[in-house]
This record gives structure tokens, C-alpha cells and sequence, in this order.
């Protein structure tokens, strides 16, 4: 079977402190007296792996190691500076829940919005209205047709969940699945997330969590200062995290 | 997520679209109190409007994909460009007659340079929809269209070539 997701020499590079602190007013006035180039990074580079349809896959590694960046790589919202990376089939990123909420938009409107950003078509969406609102829990079902503005941030989490968690996608990413909502529906996460993977969906999940690794994934990838240092299974892979926490 | 990222420039240009869209019934009012009144003829000259308005959509839609990119990775260009607007609006025969510059005693140079700003074809055009004497002549009618062209390619060569550095400042 063809890979779903291919990583050839995967690089990108990030320059420190760079946020806005380029502008006109500094090309005209320090004509480039102050040098651009300090502090450029890379946060991940020579990445080489190959991921089958159907593989659960667990990254882990220390704060900063570019774990995250790898995600948001494969979701497409960042293109990389070297190397190519390939994904065929459409991912549903569980990365930042409240992305593309509209704060003056009704949640009924943001639902349809999101959904509609992430490629559903509104006849689907309507389908599955009520078990999406369901799914986000009570509270929102209650306040669906207030503005998003006035939802607390635990409600916006799980209303975004809830829409990406009905994506037919067939790659899922996860960045940390135990930070969202309470243990309720943390417990509802889980079980949509072991449902999804039965379904044979193709798993990517960044965590710190050695329970939800060894639970969710099979395979192990363990990055080391932005290289790719143990690519086995999932305990392989915590055990070399383990062993360099130790040192 | 991931979507075809031109969507938010454009998509700007064509929401400030319906606003026009929305103050158009004015126009056609007091056209229509002109037109009885005998101080207009509208006759074909009012195709000048969808083609003024399908070459301003075509160099705003430029304008939006190079300056979007650019004031993401340099934030003071939004306000540089309040003055460059002010400094367009004067270049442009909006409040004056485009015959006055034609025919002033200016050397050719600023003349010529003054028409290569397709906005000046532009209102031209606009003008032209209620006085076709305005219509542009043929020489000014290209460079608009072409500049207008030529803006977009360049916009959108930008945008792709920005994209990378873009994401990474959002």
C-alpha cells in the first residue's frame, strides 16, 4: 500500500526574535545595518520517515524539540524551507480547537463556518447538526445561538473538537488530547479518538502523556533537537525519551 | 487549516465589491434625475462600467495579494500606505478633470508617467459610463489594462514567494 504520508529531508527554518521586527522604517533608516540573519534556527531538519494508512503514530520529545512544528507541517499551514513533504488524503488537525471561530458569530454559525473551512459541504453539515452539537455537551447545545464571544474557553474547545471530530478525514492529528475539557469529556475524547481508529484512520498524536502513547500508538517517534533520533515502536521510542531525561 | 490561502486578500476585495454594490442604487437615482432632466444620454456608454469594474477588480485583487503578504512580515507598510492613498487619491482625476492635466503645460515626462497609474484609466472609465466623451483613448485604455495585468502577476508572484515566511510570522 502507498504511504499516506511521506517526509523527504524535511527541514524549516525559523529566525528568532524575527516578529515584527522587520519594517519599511528599518530598511529606510538602519538600511540593514542590523543584521536580519542573527538567530536563525532550525527547528527540525533532515526528517525522513514514511507513514502507512492506518499506522498510530506517537511523537515524542522535549519542549522545543519541534514537535508541534512537525504537526502544523503536516497539516500544511507551515511549508518547509527544505526537503518535501507529501500527505495524499485530507487531514482533520486537532491542533488548535478554536481556530476560525468568529467571536460575533453565533456557535450554530461558527459551526457551520469551521465546518465549511475544513471542506464539509452544508447538506452534510446539516446532516449531522444535531449529533455535533450533542457531542460538544450541554452547555453548548444551550448556547448555540449566542455569540461565540460569550462561550467560556472550555465550551469553544470542545464545539471545535466536536466539528473535527466528525470530519471524514483520513488523517487525524492530535497535539496533546489530555488538555482539553473536563474529565468527562476528556473520557468522551478517548472514546471518539479509539473509534476514529478503528474506523482505520491514520493517527499522528504529540504527546507527553507515556498512558495516552501506549494506548493510541503503535509506532514511536522520538525527535531529539529537531532530528529524527529513534523511529521504532512506541516503547522503543519512550525509552530513549526516558533515557534522556535521565542524563 | 489548510485552505487556499489567496481566499482572505481576495476575499477582502470582493466584500468592499458589495459595499459598492450596495451604494450603486444611489448612482442610478440621481443618473435617472440627470437622464430626465436631459443632462445625460445613457446609452451604451453604461458598458463602460462592468469593464472599468472588471479592471479594478483585477488591480485590486494584485494590490490586496502584494500588500497582504508584505505587511504581515512588515507591519508599519499599512500605515505607510494611508499617506500613499492620500497621494493616489490627488494623482487621480477624481476631483478634477483629467482633460486639465492633458492639456496642462506640464512636460511630457510627468504627463506620461502621471497615465501610467491605471487608476487614472480607471475613473476614466468610470466617468465615461454617464460622459462617453471621457471614454480613454486607445493608448491609455492599454496601459491600464496592462498595468492592471501586470500588478496582479506581480502580486500573485509575490504571494507564493511570501507564503512561507508569511505562515511562519502567523
Amino acid at each position: 500500500m502507498a504511504p499516506i504520508i511521506e517526509a523527504d529531508e524535511l527541514g524549516i527554518r525559523f529566525v528568532r526574535n524575527r516578529r515584527r521586527q522587520l519594517r519599511l522604517r528599518e530598511l529606510i533608516v538602519h538600511r540593514g545595518a542590523r543584521d536580519p540573519d542573527a538567530g536563525r534556527f532550525w527547528p527540525l531538519r533532515d526528517l525522513s520517515f514514511r507513514i502507512e494508512p492506518g499506522e498510530t503514530v506517537g511523537v515524542v520529545g522535549r519542549n522545543g524539540t519541534g514537535k508541534s512544528t512537525l504537526l502544523r507541517l503536516i497539516a500544511g499551514v507551515l511549508i518547509p524551507d527544505e526537503g518535501t513533504i507529501r500527505v495524499h488524503g485530507r487531514v482533520a488537525p486537532l491542533l488548535e480547537l478554536s481556530a476560525g471561530f468568529s467571536g460575533d458569530l453565533t456557535g450554530r454559525e461558527n459551526l457551520y463556518l469551521v465546518g465549511g473551512l475544513h471542506g464539509l459541504s452544508s447538506a452534510y453539515l446539516r446532516r449531522h447538526f444535531d449529533e455535533i452539537v450533542s457531542f460538544a455537551g450541554e452547555q453548548v447545545e444551550r448556547a448555540i445561538d449566542t455569540s461565540v464571544r460569550h462561550y467560556s474557553s472550555g465550551m469553544k474547545v470542545r464545539l471545535g473538537f466536536a466539528v473535527i471530530a466528525h470530519l471524514p478525514h483520513p488523517v487525524l492529528l492530535v497535539d496533546e488530547v489530555t488538555a482539553v475539557g473536563d474529565a468527562e469529556f476528556r473520557a468522551k475524547c478517548y472514546a471518539t479518538i479509539e473509534r476514529l481508529l478503528a474506523e482505520g484512520r491514520t493517527l499522528v498524536l504529540v504527546s507527553h502523556n507515556d498512558k495516552d502513547l501506549t494506548r493510541f500508538c503503535r509506532r514511536g517517534l522520538y525527535l531529539d533537537a529537531g532530528r529524527l533520533t529513534v523511529d521504532g515502536t512506541i516503547d522503543e521510542a519512550l525509552a530513549a525519551y526516558a533515557d534522556a531525561a535521565q542524563r | 487549516m489548510n485552505l487556499p490561502r489567496p481566499i482572505f486578500p481576495i476575499g477582502r476585495v470582493a466584500g468592499r465589491f458589495a459595499e459598492y454594490l450596495a451604494g450603486l442604487p444611489i448612482l442610478a437615482a440621481v443618473a435617472a434625475l440627470y437622464a430626465a432632466q436631459g443632462k445625460i444620454h445613457p446609452g451604451w456608454s453604461l458598458l463602460a462600467l462592468p469593464l472599468a469594474v472588471t479592471v479594478q477588480f483585477v488591480l485590486l485583487v494584485g494590490l490586496a495579494l502584494l500588500l497582504s503578504a508584505g505587511n504581515v512580515l512588515m507591519r508599519d507598510i499599512e500605515r505607510t500606505m494611508r499617506l500613499v492613498i492620500r497621494l493616489l487619491f490627488y494623482a487621480t482625476p477624481i476631483i478634477y478633470p483629467f482633460n486639465l492635466v492633458r492639456d496642462s503645460r506640464m512636460p511630457g515626462w510627468v504627463k506620461l508617467g502621471y497615465e501610467l497609474n491605471p487608476l487614472v484609466g480607471i475613473f476614466q472609465l468610470h466617468h465615461a459610463v454617464w460622459y462617453p466623451d471621457e471614454f480613454p483613448d486607445a493608448r491609455l485604455l492599454t496601459v491600464t489594462v496592462v498595468g492592471s495585468v501586470l500588478v496582479l502577476a506581480l502580486g500573485w508572484w509575490a504571494f507564493r514567494r511570501l507564503e512561507p515566511a508569511v505562515l511562519k510570522e502567523l
